[in-house]
């Protein structure tokens, strides 16, 4: 176990500040492959060694901790829903399956079973979810306790995101082409059809969602997931922005793009904060290393886990500027 | 599966068995309103027998916890 410790300082950049205050060793880092999620007080994520448990990073102690003795390597598409509850997609194959926490998790039990590795959640926030794959869903109604099948609710697309848009009142599953879902139930369900392809995760923040086009080219925007507006005050362009992940609240959300060198690793990671909700944006400091996840907590702040030099690096936003978290 | 279509032509399909319907289509994807019965009714075949015609992704081996 680590003791970590604030030692707030401060990198150079022509934009937002960053301040350094946190990193975890290698035992102890995120993994890529899942959402950070935001507990009462911190965040929790899978480490990146073999073990792979659950760890919590605390945000007041600053100290990250094992939660649950079970390894869940790979778990995925982690949301936090009402009541502390936290479901994540766990396993592959016939192996896949929901897994719900109550407590944190703390503890941690299988849900639902689906059978389909790519699995995506989401909840409006009000106690029901959305578990959507192939062309299939399950849905619950009861905070993720017990869920209901729903076939063939996806017709010919096979699911490649889902989200929940509170300003819509709709939930929103995507493929990989230009058809797409909405539906307030997540029983009966919308075809329509988006002005372009989108590429990777879509993002729902504060009522709105975004989806990017191919290298990041293009930033869509839609609050009632009918009607989309592209963001042509983007400041990156398709050249250096092959992936852009996003976080934020109806104040501030933050995009992280993400460049790769030719051999397809992430290579430099460039941050930019906007607070019209994407019509404009402002540069952040440019960042040294890569990201691998970016996420909000539901409280007040962003955070940012990049990797420089193979240690995970945890920032924060604040209200007016970024804080690095690194560990003595 | 099966569908109807009501006098304002929104498509609604339906699993067998089912009375909530999984599709409820007022217009065509991309917002253009169906011109006719029959071409709403058309609209709704064609999307069934894609539907029904859909074959799950290849799945990997499972992977599961371990203590």
């Amino acid at each position: 176990m680590l003791n970590l410790g604030i030692l707030a300082s401060a990198s150079a950049g022509s934009g937002t500040e960053w301040t350094q205050a946190q990193t975890f060793a290698n035992s102890a880092q995120p993994r890529t492959t899942v959402n950070l999620v935001p507990l009462t007080t911190g965040y929790a994520f899978i480490n990146a060694n073999n073990s792979s448990r659950w760890t919590s990073w605390d945000s007041t102690s600053t100290a990250n901790s094992q939660l649950n003795a079970t390894s869940y390597i790979g778990a995925r598409q982690a949301v936090r829903g009402s009541s502390n509850v936290i479901c994540f997609v766990f396993g592959s194959g016939t192996g896949t399956a929901v897994y719900r926490s109550t407590n944190g998790l703390s503890t941690i039990s299988s849900v639902r079973v689906t059978d389909n590795s790519s699995t995506f959640l989401a909840t409006d926030g009000a106690g029901n979810w959305l578990a959507a794959y192939s062309n299939d869903a399950y849905t619950s109604a009861d905070n993720g306790a017990t869920w209901t099948a729903r076939a063939n609710v996806f017709g010919t697309i096979t699911v490649g995101g889902a989200s929940y848009n509170s300003n819509a009142g709709l939930y929103i599953v995507t493929g990989a082409g230009t058809s797409y879902y909405t539906s307030a139930d997540g029983i009966t369900w919308t075809l329509r059809t988006l002005p372009q392809t989108p590429e990777g995760s879509i993002y729902t923040i504060a009522g709105f969602t975004y989806f990017k086009r191919l290298n990041g080219g293009q930033l869509y925007r839609s609050s009632d997931l009918i009607n989309w507006t592209n963001l042509t005050a983007i400041p990156w362009t398709s050249g250096d922005a092959w992936e852009i992940q996003l976080a934020g609240n109806s104040s501030k959300i933050v995009a992280a793009v993400i460049d790769f060198n030719s051999a397809g690793n992430p290579d430099l990671l460039y941050t930019y904060q906007s607070t019209d909700n994407g019509s404009t944006w402002q540069d952040l400091d440019f960042f040294g290393g890569t990201t691998n996840l970016i996420s909000y907590d539901g409280l007040a702040n962003v955070y940012l886990v990049g990797n420089n030099n193979e240690v995970a690096l945890l920032y924060q936003t604040t209200s007016h500027q970024f804080v690095r978290l690194v560990s003595a | 599966m099966r569908f109807e279509i009501d006098s304002l032509l929104v498509v609604r399909v339906f699993n067998d068995g089912e009375t909530i319907p999984i599709l409820e289509q007022p217009t065509l994807p991309d917002g253009t309103p169906f011109a006719d019965y029959a071409s709403a009714e058309q609209w709704a075949q064609d999307y069934i027998a894609q539907t029904l015609a859909y074959v799950d992704p290849v799945e990997e081996l499972p992977i599961t916890e371990e203590e």
